[in-house]
């Protein structure tokens, strides 16, 4: 599962910044202003919004960066709108290396001596609002892989990676003066567009994509205010369709992934946040048997930073790995990476 | 000298245990049985695999414990936790007496892999499957 940073653009404003603190709620319009201007009280409506963006970027933190064939369909939504915002458009640059894996039995095993294995990924994001409460949000996603190993000279491959369509509904908005948290739904769809592992004609199958298969997932988003923390949990599950090779007929366990993040603003309006994520999965089976040992379970730490550019632009980055736990981890690849994005927003 | 024989006679290679001398880290005296239980295999491969160009020896024998030759095997690399396998399947020959080579492997991935024998003779197909990890 390859897929983005989230850019989540709130709007809200309910009261004044005092010594530090800000306050997220309804946004009041200063006289004059029409809907839609996006110069409105600069410190509100970028803490807002900062808060937005950060958690969307850090909660991504688990599955996004798993090889290309095997991730996908577990991100909530690539982009957020905010409540005044009509559409938006991004950039996001990936960049992953394999530190080793987790086997079936759990037992941690680095990278053998002279392999190398690196990851690059590209991602055009797009979002629009249908509704007052509803949005959809694409992913284009490119991808690159670089690896090598004892006798075997460096390849590389590229291509078109699996596109990914979702749709979010906000059932309750954040709000300083409501005492529950906002909730959020989302459903999404991973369409095999990408090259899958089965198909690789490049040597060491640095030519991989995609992960060959139809995923669908849904998704519970919460998120809670306590000034000048914002705390979020999401939770996703995600389905893969059954796919044939050959005359093996292969279906993927029912997985799902649990967020929890932290977001706290920093000097210099800038905002920081910490995320960890757990992937788990059922096992798997192979022409109608269970395969022993083939379920996953994997942990995700991320951090990342918001900058505001503008009224309309913003600029986010980060840092994330699995993190090897034998005993809490199984068939886990562990990597490190880092994140570039950029997104641009129409009121 | 009679010492000195007894020495080269202990180095002499035993021809179920055949691997190749260059290679350390060698897995063998490992067996698996046929979903069906008509057969034995018993392998060897040098351990950890590699993700490129790596191989393994099978040593099939029937129920009787005598050796099955004449089969069609065939050897399929699968990921169970990731559901997929390889675009590249190993070429398997036969060596006699029940002894099959299959190269190359291809397992461009690290984590745990399922090498998934197919054995064929005539309608009779009997399936394996041998548990290996790539760093």
């Amino acid at each position: 599962m390859r897929r983005l940073t989230w850019t989540c653009l709130r709007r809200r404003a309910a009261k004044a910044r005092r010594g530090g603190r800000f306050s997220l709620g309804r946004q009041e319009r200063p006289r004059g202003d029409t809907p839609g201007d996006t110069r409105l009280g600069l410190d509100r409506v970028v803490l807002a919004r900062a808060l937005g963006v950060l958690l969307c970027a850090v909660g991504w933190s688990g599955s996004a960066w798993a090889q290309a064939c095997c991730s996908g369909g577990q991100a909530v939504t690539p982009i957020r709108l905010g409540d005044l915002e009509r559409a938006a458009a991004g950039f996001v640059l990936r960049t992953s290396g394999g530190l080793g894996s987790i086997d079936a039995g759990g037992v941690w095993r680095a990278t053998a001596a002279g392999t190398h294995d690196i990851n690059l990924e590209q991602d055009l994001l797009a979002a629009v609002r249908v509704h007052k409460r509803v949005q959809m949000a694409l992913t284009l996603p490119w991808l690159e892989t670089a690896r090598n190993a004892p006798g075997v000279p460096w390849a590389s491959g590229q291509g078109l990676g699996d596109i990914d369509l979702a749709a979010r509904a906000d059932v309750t908005r954040l709000d300083d003066a409501r005492p529950w948290p906002a909730l959020a739904v989302v459903a999404g769809v991973t369409m095999p567009t990408g090259r899958a592992a089965d198909a690789a004609k490049a040597p060491l199958a640095t030519d991989v994509t995609g992960t060959g298969t139809w995923q669908a997932r849904a998704a519970i988003v919460l998120e809670r205010q306590w000034q000048p923390w914002l705390l979020q949990m999401a939770g996703v599950l995600t389905w893969a369709a059954p796919h044939t090779v050959g005359d093996l007929h292969a279906q993927q366990g029912v997985s799902g992934t649990v967020t929890a993040a932290v977001v706290r603003e920093l000097p210099l309006d800038l905002f920081g946040s910490v995320a960890l994520t757990w992937l788990g999965a059922g096992a798997s089976t192979l022409n109608g048997q269970k395969l022993a040992n083939s379920g996953r379970s994997q942990w995700t730490a991320a951090a990342s930073v918001l900058w505001q550019a503008s009224a309309r632009w913003r600029v986010h980055g980060g840092v994330t790995s699995q993190v090897p736990l034998p005993d809490l981890s199984q068939n886990a690849t562990v990597t490190l990476g880092g994140v570039l994005g950029a997104v641009y927003v129409w009121p | 000298m009679r010492r000195l024989l007894l020495f080269l006679l202990a180095l002499a290679p035993l021809p179920a245990c055949q691997t190749s001398p260059t290679e350390s880290g060698v897995v063998a005296g490992k067996t698996v049985t046929t979903d069906d239980g008509l057969y034995q295999i018993a392998w060897s491969a040098v351990d950890p695999l590699p993700r490129s160009g790596g191989k393994i020896d099978l040593w099939v024998t029937d129920k009787s414990g005598q050796t099955s030759d004449g089969l069609t095997v065939e050897v399929v690399p699968w990921m169970p936790a990731m559901g997929h396998g390889a675009s590249v399947y190993p070429t398997v020959s036969a060596l006699g007496q029940g002894h099959y080579v299959a190269q190359p492997l291809e397992l461009p991935m690290a984590g745990s892999w399922q090498l998934r024998i197919k054995l064929t003779k005539g309608p009779q197909e009997s399936h394996a499957a041998i548990d290996v990890d790539v760093p």
